[in-house]
């Protein structure tokens, strides 16, 4: 009985730590700092594309604050793990919602995760800024939710014309990701591929953090495809290019932005060369790329994935927003007249569904180097 | 305040889910993976009838219920024959098995893309929108949970289900068909998990299946032995620490670049530290490691 005593004191001490902390530090942040929440996830099974958003949206953070910050005030990321689980992410979200009263969040994470935080969003009139989420029911998550990662659907069909119409292929096999983008990659692909006359000759969806890709090779071998539609994570996808090319299958491969990252090359190693695949892709004619390149290399000893650009760009689209004290609305009004935004990850233009409108790049793998297709 | 009251649902969610639970696993000593998969099978049922055939909020329930309660039926029948650790293999399986149906019947479920725009529950013309008007309604169903299993309990049933987790051949040689009341708890146990999947997908309006993996089964099951199995309270209690606690460490000030990973070894190492403290959970009346030292 004495031992439940303390237990229930233990309980109501939590309790009270609790509600204490709302109705005492709940405006904390009354500096000369101007707060951008963020949620990424850093754990979980897409983390690294959370770590990539990171990184990028700290070197425009630093870059920012080392010019002065913006009005004067420093910027500082407050970033939660979204844990790659909607709950998690829910949970994150009105957490930063109530500490900090945003105009908006970025929210780096897995589309699970945008969609149910969009309908608190939308309740709330608080822009949710995705940079990395590319599903395809994002489009319709509401009015106040805004992307500058091209959508699935966009860059799946973008890849089914090239296919057709640029390397005339007819048979193709499509491996796709199990998780909430996955689907809508295939619909995409194999609509405009069919429509165009083409065959998908078999479809097999991967479950995420699987290493052994033999059996379902064999399967899509025996179906005699010209070319393989590859809309993996990048880590999938080098493993499923290595172990093919160990079984003897080497047929073209083709893919999308998500597995422009070094790591394709890392694990894939020369097997990955001659992979074609379209990309939102980074803009090297514009001068802060390459400037861009060489801070992330310098901080992390890495070349960036094109998550980093878009998290980069979506500090700078945003911070000045957030720095005027501009509403909710108000930054949703200014984002949806953006046109023509020349960011390190493309060209941008918000379409009528806060969706990113941006030309994608044709791009091929040679001697293990990412180079626009000529 | 907003995320106040939904740590205070969250917490309301999970006292049903583990209240169910305990009625299995603390009351009767039959330990089940398959929890979460109940709560996520109440989430799509109602979910789906909403989006598909417009069904109200209350039918969308009665249905859950009832079909969550039917599965759990076919579960238990085969699943409680057989004892102890292959039972809890058995509702792995079954676990396992859900969270693939619904990650891969993409026709039906929409699989790893989710169900979004689940509408909010309109009961009897009143439209439950604000949190407010969701507190009321999960404490509701929360306080009627507790009630329902405090009944149970200290019923004739109730007293059968504790004869079978302290001595089965015993409660079996005093003329009591053991597997019978073992099913019968595992269904109602079923049941009243899938109210909390029911409340969950119309509150927060989306719902995919990674919200009812095995590791949110184990997440119940934790709720249950730290809060107290064999207790009513344990779930209420186990419910408040183990969903606030993280959220707790949200605010340990950690730098935001291993504030995720050192905040998940924090809440590993104290869930460590309250099993060799006190395994039989805060207020619990019964410990899994007595049964299984023997």
């Amino acid at each position: 009985m004495h031992k439940n005593v303390i237990i229930y004191f233990l309980i109501a001490l939590i309790i009270c730590i609790i509600i204490g902390y709302f109705i005492f530090f709940r405006n904390d942040n009354v500096r000369e700092e101007l707060v951008i929440p963020v949620i990424a996830d850093l754990t979980g099974p897409i983390a690294i594309y959370g770590d990539w958003a990171v990184k990028g949206m700290t070197i425009a953070i630093e870059e920012i604050n080392l010019n002065g910050g913006i009005d004067g005030k420093q910027l500082v990321l407050k970033i939660e793990d979204g844990q790659s689980n909607p709950k998690t992410g829910v949970s994150a979200f009105n957490n930063l919602k109530n500490l900090y009263r945003p105009s908006s969040i970025i929210v780096a994470t897995n589309t699970s995760t945008v969609m149910a935080c969009s309908p608190i969003a939308n309740n709330a009139k608080i822009v949710l800024f995705t940079p990395i989420s590319s599903g395809s029911s994002v489009t319709d998550a509401g009015d106040f939710v805004f992307r500058n990662r091209v959508s699935a659907l966009f860059e799946s069909s973008e890849m089914a014309r090239y296919a057709i119409k640029k390397f005339h292929l007819k048979k193709i096999a499509a491996v796709v990701i199990n998780n909430d983008a996955g689907p809508g990659y295939i619909d995409a692909f194999k609509k405009v591929l069919e429509s165009s006359g083409g065959v998908l000759t078999e479809c097999i969806f991967l479950d995420q953090d699987k290493t052994d890709f033999r059996t379902q090779i064999y399967k899509i071998k025996n179906t005699n495809p010209e070319a393989v539609f590859l809309a993996l994570t990048v880590k999938e996808a080098g493993i499923f290019i290595k172990q093919s090319e160990e079984l003897g299958f080497q047929p073209k491969w083709l893919s999308i932005t998500t597995i422009q990252s070094p790591q394709i090359f890392e694990i894939a190693g020369k097997a990955s060369n001659g992979l074609v695949f379209v990309s939102e892709g980074g803009d090297p004619s514009n001068p802060k790329y390459s400037e861009f390149v060489l801070k992330y290399k310098k901080s992390f000893r890495n070349e960036p994935a094109m998550n980093a650009l878009n998290a980069y760009d979506a500090i700078y689209i945003l911070a000045p927003m957030i720095a005027k004290g501009m509403k909710g609305s108000e930054i949703r009004n200014k984002l949806y007249s953006i046109k023509n935004y020349r960011g390190i990850g493309g060209i941008l233009t918000f379409d009528k569904n806060g969706d990113a409108s941006k030309p994608l790049n044709l791009m091929v793998v040679k001697n293990q180097k990412f180079i626009k297709f000529e | 305040m907003n995320y106040l009251y939904y740590i205070i649902l969250q917490v309301l969610f999970y006292i049903i889910i583990s209240s169910s639970l305990n009625l299995v696993a603390g009351y009767t000593g039959v330990l089940s993976i398959a929890h979460a998969a109940f709560y996520g099978v109440g989430a799509y049922v109602a979910a789906l009838m909403a989006l598909k055939i417009n069904c109200p909020f209350i039918v969308n329930l009665i249905c859950a219920l009832l079909l969550t309660a039917l599965l759990g039926l076919f579960v238990g029948i085969p699943s409680l024959r057989i004892k102890d650790e292959s039972f809890i293999i058995a509702t792995f399986a079954f676990q396992i098995i859900t969270f693939s149906v619904m990650n891969n019947w993409i026709s039906l479920t929409s699989g790893p893309m989710g169900l979004p725009g689940i509408p909010y529950p309109v009961i009897f013309g009143w439209t439950v929108h604000s949190q407010n008007d969701f507190l009321m309604i999960a404490g509701f169903f929360t306080v009627a949970v507790f009630l329902v299993c405090r009944r149970i309990v200290n019923s004739p049933l109730g007293r059968i289900l504790k004869s079978i987790r302290e001595d089965e051949p015993f409660a079996s040689a005093a003329g009591k068909s053991t597997a019978f009341y073992k099913v019968l708890i595992f269904s109602i146990s079923a049941g009243m998990a899938s109210i909390a999947g029911v409340l969950y997908a119309h509150y927060i309006t989306f719902i995919d299946p990674t919200s009812f993996t095995v590791m949110e089964s184990i997440f119940i099951i934790s709720i249950v032995i730290i809060g107290g199995a064999g207790s009513l309270w344990g779930p209420v209690v186990g419910s408040i620490v183990l969903v606030s606690l993280p959220e707790l460490l949200r605010f340990v000030g950690l730098p935001s670049a291993v504030a995720a990973n050192i905040r998940q070894i924090l809440y590993g190492s104290l869930l460590v530290v309250f099993m060799i403290w006190r395994p039989r959970g805060l207020v619990g009346n019964y410990s899994f490691y007595r049964k299984q030292g023997g």
